[in-house]
């Protein structure tokens, strides 16, 4: 037995305490509080406002260790390069838009900093989070508990099988397409080391990265995501029709 | 493979009739409306919102699945978007995006059917940060995030939001989607 299938949380039974220590580890995502109570107990030892700050990417640090065991070293990492990817775009974009609108994104610089760091690890911790969780319940648990359900809920809990299903296969999707991003101008997520620093070309080569870039990924995601939905539906359909006999058993 | 065998195959599948096909292509806009959502995420610190481009599909699910899928997509899948960051908004969202996929899939002109949608989606925000959410932060402290002249503000960034999203959701509607 692997020593670190303690820590790994898809293992966990039954699948509702499962579900509250997920969302009990995804608290920090959800509020503010866990932030700011981090923040008060360490503004013991520092300066308040750089406990604040550092609050956000120590929580984004342990939601990666949480979900580190389960996923895996390879897919972890396959989902924090989604992750980093979707979080540079996110601050870059925001801070772009603020310098270029400052009457409609009224803060001071200091704030509206504060702000994007939150958002940024926010983002980090959100992406590999929500993919374990959708990852953390098979759809196929939930047809095997199904055949101890009276009939009309069996229909019901087909479709609820099948939509997380599709959700899982989304998330999988997704996070590798995200990659097509930051293969047009890479160097835009790494403009320190280049020479693209100068404001305006640099704004109107973000804009027409931006809308490249989604329109690419908005195309690929919807092909993908669609490919394999009419087997996955006519496996439900099978499991439907012997739903309707009363009968789940392999035949 | 060409986009065209793609397109011809997408529109294979939504021809077939059976529930469970309806319930796979709900669950994958609404998975896509979300992600879209929590993507770009620019956030508004007047009214502590966010500028997203998640419309996109939901208009797109009102336009190619009808005005019952756009509701599903567009309340579902924006409000699990919200619930990680901004759950204060979950009630708004759930209100009025379910309400812009609703229209986008009415029975008229799939043009006016978008761009209405996008206005019901700036006015319902509107609605809510205006008006709402001030009254419900009168009891209930944590909806006390906007105030009437935060939620003129937020009018255009939702206005431009609005309009990416019809924009977008009509284009893709045509490539993948429309029949004729």
């Amino acid at each position: 037995m692997n020593r670190f299938n303690f820590f790994k949380i898809h293992l966990v039974k039954p699948f509702w305490l499962r579900f509250i220590i997920f969302i009990i580890v995804g608290l920090p995502l959800f509020s503010n509080f866990p932030a700011l109570f981090i923040s008060q107990i360490l503004s013991k030892f520092f300066n308040p406002e750089f406990a604040l700050i550092i609050s956000y990417p120590l929580i984004s640090f342990f939601i990666w260790l949480f979900c580190l065991p389960s996923l895996g070293l390879n897919k972890f990492l396959d989902y924090m390069s989604a992750a980093f990817l979707m979080a540079l775009t996110t601050v870059i974009t925001s801070s772009l838009l603020q310098n270029l609108f400052p009457f409609i994104f009224m803060e001071n610089a200091y704030a509206a900093s504060v702000r994007l760091l939150r958002l940024y690890f926010n983002v980090l911790a959100v992406f590999p989070w929500s993919l374990t969780f959708i990852n953390s319940f098979s759809p196929d648990s939930i047809i095997n508990a199904l055949t101890q359900l009276r009939t009309p809920f069996r229909e019901a809990g087909l479709h609820f099988a099948l939509a997380l299903r599709v959700f899982q296969h989304v998330g999988t999707v997704v996070s590798k397409l995200l990659l097509i991003w930051k293969e047009r101008y890479p160097s835009l997520l790494v403009m320190r080391h280049t020479g693209e620093n100068k404001k305006i070309k640099f704004i109107f080569a973000w804009v027409r990265w931006l809308a490249y870039s989604v329109i690419d990924w908005v195309y690929a995601s919807i092909i993908l995501t669609f490919e394999p939905i009419p087997a996955m539906v006519n496996e439900f359909e099978i499991l439907s029709e012997r739903n309707k006999k009363n009968d789940f058993s392999e035949k | 493979m060409s986009s065209k065998f793609y397109q011809k195959e997408i529109r294979k599948m939504t021809s077939q009739k059976s529930k469970f096909a309806q319930t796979a292509l709900i669950s994958a806009l609404a998975a896509l409306t979300a992600v879209t959502t929590i993507m770009v995420r620019v956030p508004i610190p007047a009214t502590n919102g966010y500028f997203n481009i998640g419309d996109v599909f939901i208009i797109l699910a009102g336009l190619w699945l009808g005005p019952k899928a756009g509701l599903i997509v567009g309340a579902v899948g924006s409000s699990v978007a919200d619930a990680v960051g901004f759950p204060v908004y979950i009630l708004a969202t759930f209100a009025v995006k379910g309400l812009e996929g609703l229209v986008a899939g009415l029975p008229i002109k799939k043009t006016v059917a978008a761009l209405l949608a996008a206005i019901v989606m700036v006015a319902g925000y509107y609605v809510f940060e205006a008006f709402i959410y001030p009254m419900l932060g009168n009891r209930i402290p944590m909806f006390a995030i906007t105030t009437p002249e935060a939620a003129l503000i937020a009018l255009l960034p939702n206005a431009v939001q609005g309009i990416a999203g019809a924009v977008g959701g009509l284009a893709l509607w045509h490539s993948i989607a429309n029949k004729k």
